[in-house]
């Protein structure tokens, strides 16, 4: 099921790419175009970041009201990825834009997963579905997440064991001495 | 002091050569919270308490360790894990012990032999508070050496630590008010430790829900009235955002109006609190 | 004559409409021990707490050393008291209790370590002293708790119940450390009580409560020689001296009495009617027979009483109040 996500996306994505001009923003029907500050963001797991994307409405008329949508898609078939541990807000909405009006909006995400992927953010038309039109949707941004170790079990291990063991002996002496005065005569 | 007829009498003689000098070697709220203290650390309830603490912290540290199920978790992240879990369980057990405050004594027949001493009632509560507030400092001291072992290489210990002390010792100082305020009105000492476990549990549980707290402005109240939260969400806010220590101080509005009414509560009102019987009248 | 330790003027407790205590006076000296009866639900136990300034009364006047009610922090620092109901702290030691209360009550530390030691000796607990009190036995408890009353030295002692659930000898054990209070140590003491024979025993005085008035108050003698509770009284003589006795018994006795004399030298004289019907109200019948055989010069081997105690004049007084 996870595999089958991660190849739905990327296809759609290579389906996407395919109609996208060379430029940094995507522009689909209606004239708006979705642009995104970078193109690429390294990390290391745990890692917090911030995409900020621009809608532009580059048409000649409003928009109806939009829903913008994060993704993230990993692109090996080894992990799976739940972007709602990316990103806790995937959605945000805008009322409408009036012909050459731009609206930034800002994502808060935090690299959950060691490896490679791809976030995207995609925008749908909330009034009504119209077939004949292709969704607008941003650039990718390749994300890299190193893995991280910042603590060992083993440098840990002392203070884990340590501590319990000397507060453990402290109640078995403790205890022992309360029977002992209890059970002699 | 006179007798009925004015002027010193027999009886005046014979009872002040026998009554015991008012002068106190210690103040009456000491002597109450060191024998409290003596009955919780020198017999086993109080190292047994800290034993599941270290245990529970024990396997926090671990896990972030060998980086299994918290292996998202920025340094920083966990560091502020393990201090949030050894706030909450530390002012749980300061809070279980004050809810024993009171009702426990009336449960075990104690109570009424205390109240034939010349020990003040706001004596009393004092001292026992003092003694519950032991269990948080012993608890913050127990969690010292794991934030030590988890905050190595990214200079946070210090920040933590502080942290932790003023904000812990602040809630701490709350609930263990509400803690005795809850055991002054308890007929047992079962109705005292649950109702004030129930409210502690009503206090964390908006904290818990999947998806955080509501957005929009009932979700911020909610955080910011709520003492345990805002204190909480403080701590996330320094030690892991970054942000100055003055920046988010209205979240320490709770914790401390919460810690000045129940401790002031307490001990204004001790002359009430303090009964036999609690709501009836003496 | 020196003013009372204990003066208790008009005392009553009420809770809504029930009253627990009604208009109670009374008076105790220094060194009285003053035994304080009643059927259960009398406010025994009501009145004890009031004097312990545990609770205040609805209306009245209490002194305790001259002290008013309204200053209770200093009657606490002048009074011991032993609950009835009394728990101890199961974990600490016999040592520490004590060292514990002496120090509420003012001394130091190495003051109140002494103080300690010394009260377990006296009341015969310093083999325990070190033990948690949870292994001592119940009799060893009360030994404690009167310890602990006693901790302050101070001048009025009220005990509730101190004999409860004890056995014949730990029962002898307390009252001798109660006497001691009141003969050694000078103290005012107020003994709260179910068993009669212990107020007979050791009290001077005795009030009798029920439902929460004085129904009777008094010596102890004169208290059980109320309400003409004395049934018989036998004595025995030499037997040849029998009919002599007989003759005497009968030159004061009256209708009211029956003698019955046998030839072994025992005569044993009825009281037949209450002492309202009797010559003079006459309520000592008792001794008005022992006077009128060893007037007579006729030795008395042994005299007995039926009826006559406490006990009976307490059932008595206590039915006659409408129990």
């Amino acid at each position: 099921m996870r595999r089958l996500a991660g190849a739905l996306g990327a296809a759609l994505l290579a389906l996407l790419a395919g109609g996208v001009s060379a430029s940094p923003a995507a522009a689909g029907v209606d004239g708006i175009a979705v642009t995104v500050d970078r193109t690429r963001v390294d990390t290391v797991v745990g890692g917090r970041f911030v995409l900020r994307t621009r809608l532009s409405n580059d048409g000649d008329r409003a928009t109806g009201p939009l829903m913008a949508h994060l993704n993230v898609a990993s692109l090996t078939s080894d992990v799976y990825v739940d972007p709602e541990d990316w990103s806790t807000q995937r959605s945000q909405w805008v009322d409408s834009l009036a012909p050459g009006e731009d609206q930034q909006l800002t994502w808060q995400l935090q690299a959950v997963n060691q490896g490679s992927f791809d976030a995207y953010v995609v925008l749908l038309p909330t009034e009504g579905p119209d077939p004949g039109t292709p969704l607008t949707v941003s650039r990718s941004v390749y994300l890299g997440v190193a893995g991280r170790q910042t603590l060992s079990a083993s440098g840990a291990l002392p203070v884990v064991v340590v501590v319990p063991a000397l507060l453990g002996l402290l109640v078995v002496l403790r205890t022992r001495a309360r029977r002992r005065r209890l059970t002699t005569t | 002091m006179s007798g009925v007829s004015g002027g010193p009498t027999e009886v005046d003689r014979v009872s002040q050569d026998r009554a015991l000098p008012d002068e106190r070697a210690t103040p009456a709220w000491r002597v109450v919270a060191g024998q409290e203290c003596r009955d919780l650390w020198w017999g086993v309830r109080g190292p047994l308490l800290l034993l599941g603490l270290a245990m529970l912290l024990s396997v926090i540290t671990y896990l972030a360790g060998s980086n299994q199920a918290l292996n998202f978790l920025e340094q920083r992240e966990t560091v502020n894990l393990t201090l949030q879990v050894a706030v909450a369980v530390g002012v749980l057990l300061t809070l279980a012990v004050s809810a024993d405050a009171l009702s426990g004594e009336r449960e075990r027949g104690t109570m009424e032999v205390l109240l034939t001493t010349p020990v003040s009632r706001r004596d009393l509560v004092l001292g026992k508070l003092v003694a519950a507030m032991s269990l948080w400092f012993a608890a913050y001291v127990v969690a010292v050496p794991y934030l030590w072992a988890l905050a190595r290489g990214v200079r946070v210990l210090l920040l933590a630590l502080l942290l932790g002390l003023l904000v812990g010792t602040v809630l701490a100082v709350g609930l263990a008010g509400l803690g005795l305020l809850v055991s002054a009105g308890s007929t047992s000492n079962k109705v005292s430790v649950s109702s004030s476990l129930f409210l502690l549990l009503a206090l964390f549980a908006p904290t818990q829900l999947p998806s955080g707290l509501p957005q929009g402005w009932f979700g911020d109240l909610l955080d910011r009235v709520n003492p345990v939260s805002a204190g909480l969400h403080y701590v996330s806010l320094v030690l892991v955002d970054g942000r100055p220590w003055a920046a988010d101080l209205t979240y320490l509005s709770a914790p401390v109006v919460v810690a000045v009414l129940s401790v002031g509560a307490s001990v204004l009102t001790a002359p009430r609190l303090v009964r036999l019987v609690p709501g009836r009248d003496r | 004559m020196p003013a009372p330790m204990l003066e208790v003027t008009q005392l009553t407790k009420a809770y809504g409409q029930y009253q627990a205590l009604a208009d109670l006076s009374f008076t105790a000296a220094a060194g009285e021990i003053v035994g304080f009866v009643g059927p259960n639900g009398a406010g025994k136990t009501t009145t004890i707490r009031i004097l312990a300034t545990v609770l205040e009364p609805t209306s009245g006047e209490f002194r305790v050393a001259g002290i008013p009610r309204k200053l209770p922090d200093e009657i606490r620092r002048r009074i011991g008291v032993l609950p009835e109901s009394a728990g101890y702290p199961a974990g600490r030691t016999g040592q520490e209790y004590l060292r514990y209360f002496g120090r509420l009550f003012g001394l130091g530390r190495e003051a109140a370590d002494r103080r300690a030691r010394s009260l377990l000796a006296e009341f015969g607990l310093q083999d325990r002293a070190g033990w948690p009190i949870s292994t001592y036995s119940r009799g060893m408890r009360q030994r404690l708790g009167i310890a602990r009353a006693v901790v302050n030295d101070p001048v009025v002692v009220l005990l509730d119940e101190p004999t409860l659930g004890l056995d014949p000898a730990g029962q002898r054990q307390v009252l001798a450390m109660v006497r001691g209070l009141a003969e050694d140590r000078g103290a005012t003491v107020l003994l709260s009580t179910h068993a009669l024979p212990v107020v007979e025993e050791i009290c001077s005085s005795v009030v009798v409560l029920d439902r929460g008035r004085v129904v009777s108050a008094g010596r102890v003698a004169e208290v059980s020689r109320q309400d003409g509770s004395h049934r018989s009284s036998r004595l025995r003589v030499p037997a040849e001296l029998v009919d002599r006795a007989r003759a005497a018994l009968e030159a004061v006795a009256g209708p009211h009495l029956e003698i019955v004399a046998d030839r072994s030298g025992v005569l044993t004289v009825e009281v037949l009617a209450p002492p309202q019907d009797r010559p003079g109200g006459q309520t000592d019948v008792g001794s008005t027979v022992l006077r009128a055989v060893l007037d007579a010069g006729i030795p008395v081997l042994s005299f007995d009483v039926d009826g006559g105690r406490l006990s009976d004049a307490f059932l008595s007084i206590t039915t006659r109040s409408g129990r």
